[in-house]
């Protein structure tokens, strides 16, 4: 039998293909929103409040109700750094504003969809305008305060405008502060932090000192004029912990008040709002005048003995805090010796500015006055005292002009108490008319809380 | 943030979320491109054997058209999302290629003549290699939205991933069988 072997190979293809062609995604169609109603400027609804508060007192509010108005803003806050916490701050305008309003909202985080530089529309149906905290303030009345509009609501009364766009700061000044600049996004140039927040190797954070609550709170000065400031950090915001830049520059963010406010504050949106970008810094000159001799005559002197906390101001002496709190300086004794005394140390206080302004003093009778006083530091973890000359008080030492003196500051050891030394002579030849001294001690507890013991002021001449 | 779940809870009765853009996409189902090299031997003393090689590619998964309509995009109030970029919406609507895979099998087996009857058997035996590959998939619909479906991708285990479905791994079949 023929027997037959079989191999073979075979090979398939197959292709089910169609042509390569590139996908698509969904292409946008934007639909603009329609605003059924009158559209206001939030100059108007200012004014609004400003009749309401004329004829009602601080706390009235103004409720709208049956209107069809809408205010249109853009938006200038931005929480994606977690300094501004369920409120979006509108002003009227992109650049050179007017007007500007806080807007509660319950929503956190709120930049996802309202984000900077977006325009927006609110419908006044419904809600409600009043003071908070210092700042005009949109959102829903509860009690006798403005509160957040709730996060369900919020689509049917701030509407988004397709518009985004690039905010220009407005350009002032801390002396220019009002209250129409509030709720607005404005630069400062030529600013720096106060020197004792910004010690080499002890420079303070923005707010992530101990006793910050809430907000840290930082006094920035004017390099173009005394004026000061602060600058409030929210203890929530991603950048608390940075520590504050000891140069000088711009600030770009929103002018807003405390939070009891009584005070203005700047806000940043984040810490890029800070452009320090000059090296040097512009703390004052020192008085220079002609060095004093042999002084004979004593027109002022006091040693502080038997003198009791009271008594100081009977006797014409200011002991003021400027920031707020509790903190002033206070007659102290070591055996026999009384003088007066300050530290921030267990104070809570984590920012404070307390001045110790002596009575007037009259320079007219005599030439050639000088300045002495004796000082004692202590527990010295900054130098954070300075000593000041004016001729020409008001009764608010940050409203004064102040000449910084030549006073040596003296420095302790961390723990323990330097020598007594004297911190003079420090000639005032050069001033005439009534003088008053000014201490300013500016620092916060626990990092800036060194403390002096000031004695025996004396101011003499020929 | 809508997801698909969201969107429903909201709205009753019907919802028009427009077109879906579906071109350029390609059909799923199965490989469209299929190769097979073989080889078979048959003896004149009633045995035999042959071997298959196969290769597969251009699978694609099945997309979600939910998540190319306009609720890709749209935030609540029908705005885009302020963070939408084309670019990152492109690489998150691509369509999944799966990987192109190997299959080799062979099979073999003999007979004989008993009187009148056949007694034979064969085995074969399929995806020899054991290579793990997928034959298909769908997207779910669930990250039908932008912001959804960009922290999905973020993700190292994705929560609402994509379905697969597998080819088995190596397989054996061996049969005895008597005709008459």
């Amino acid at each position: 039998m023929y027997a037959k072997r079989l191999s073979y190979f075979f090979i398939g293809i197959m292709f089910l293909n169609c042509s390569e062609e590139e996908f698509k995604t969904p292409s946008i169609t934007i639909d603009t929103p329609k605003i059924e109603g009158t559209i206001i400027s939030i100059d108007a609804v200012l004014g609004i409040l400003r009749q309401e508060i004329a004829s009602n007192g601080e706390n009235a509010k103004v409720f709208f109700e049956e209107t069809d108005n809408f205010i249109e803003g853009y938006i200038v806050s931005s929480d994606k750094a977690g300094n501004f916490y369920k409120k979006l701050i509108v002003q009227d305008k992109s650049n050179n504003p007017s007007a500007g309003i806080q807007v509660l909202i319950d929503i956190n985080p709120l930049y996802t969809t309202y984000e900077l530089g977006r325009k927006i529309y609110i419908k006044l149906e419904g809600v409600s305008l009043g003071i908070e905290n210092g700042v005009p303030t949109l959102g829903i009345a509860e009690g006798n305060s403005i509160s957040t509009i709730p996060s369900f609501y919020v689509e049917d009364i701030v509407i988004r405008s397709t518009e985004v766009v690039t905010i220009t700061p407005l350009d002032i000044a801390i002396e220019d502060f009002t209250d129409k600049l509030l709720n607005l996004y404005v630069k400062i140039n030529a600013l720096q932090f106060t020197k004792n927040l910004v010690l080499e190797n002890n420079a303070f954070t923005f707010a992530a000192e101990d006793n910050d609550k809430y907000s840290g709170e930082r006094i920035i000065e004017s390099c173009s004029s005394n004026n000061t400031t602060i600058v409030s950090t929210s203890t929530f915001s991603s950048f608390k912990g940075l520590k504050l830049p000891n140069n000088q520059g711009s600030f770009e963010g929103v002018l807003t008040k405390n939070f009891l406010g009584n005070a203005y504050n700047l806000v940043l949106n984040d810490p890029t709002g800070l452009v320090f970008d000059t090296e040097s810094r512009c703390d004052p000159e020192v008085l220079e005048c002609l060095s004093v001799s042999d002084a004979s005559l004593t027109v002022f002197e006091e040693d502080f003995t038997n003198l009791k906390n009271k008594d100081l101001e009977d006797s014409g002496w200011i002991n003021k805090n400027t920031t707020g709190g509790k903190l002033t300086y206070k007659i102290g004794n070591f055996g026999d010796n009384q003088y007066i005394q300050i530290t921030g140390y267990r104070s809570k206080e984590s920012l404070y500015e307390a001045w110790l302004i002596t009575p007037e003093i009259d320079l007219n009778t005599v030439i050639d006055a000088g300045l002495n006083f004796d000082l004692q530091a202590g527990y010295d973890n900054g130098n954070i005292l300075e000593v000041f000359v004016t001729n020409n008080y008001t009764e608010d030492p940050s409203a004064t002009t102040w000449i910084k003196l030549d006073a040596t500051i003296s420095r302790g050891p961390l723990n323990a108490f330097s020598p007594i030394v004297s911190a003079g002579p420090i000639s005032l030849s050069c001033l005439e008319g009534k003088i008053r001294i000014g201490y300013r001690y500016i620092g916060g507890d626990p990092r800036a809380t060194t403390r002096y013991h000031i004695d025996n002021i004396r101011v003499t001449g020929k | 943030m809508t997801s698909t779940s969201d969107v429903f809870i909201d709205v009753q009765g019907i919802q028009d979320f427009k077109k879906s853009s579906l071109k350029g996409y390609r059909i799923a189902g199965g490989p469209q491109k299929a190769m097979q090299l073989g080889f078979e031997y048959r003896d004149p003393n009633f045995w035999w054997f042959g071997a298959t090689l196969n290769h597969f590619s251009n699978t694609f998964i099945n997309i979600s058209p939910f998540a190319r309509t306009a609720n890709f995009y749209q935030d609540i109030d029908g705005l885009p999302f302020n963070d939408y970029d084309e670019n990152i919406a492109k690489d998150l609507l691509r369509q999944e290629q799966f990987e192109d895979y190997f299959l080799v099998n062979a099979i073999g087996g003999k007979s004989w003549k008993v009187k009148k009857y056949y007694i034979g058997f064969f085995a074969s035996v399929n995806n020899i290699l054991n290579q793990e590959y997928r034959t298909g998939g769908f997207e779910q619909s669930r990250n039908a939205n932008y912001r959804l479906a960009l922290a999905e991708s973020q993700r190292d285990t994705p929560i609402h991933g994509s379905k697969y479905f597998y080819g088995p791994g190596i397989s054996y079949y061996f049969n005895i069988y008597l005709r008459f």
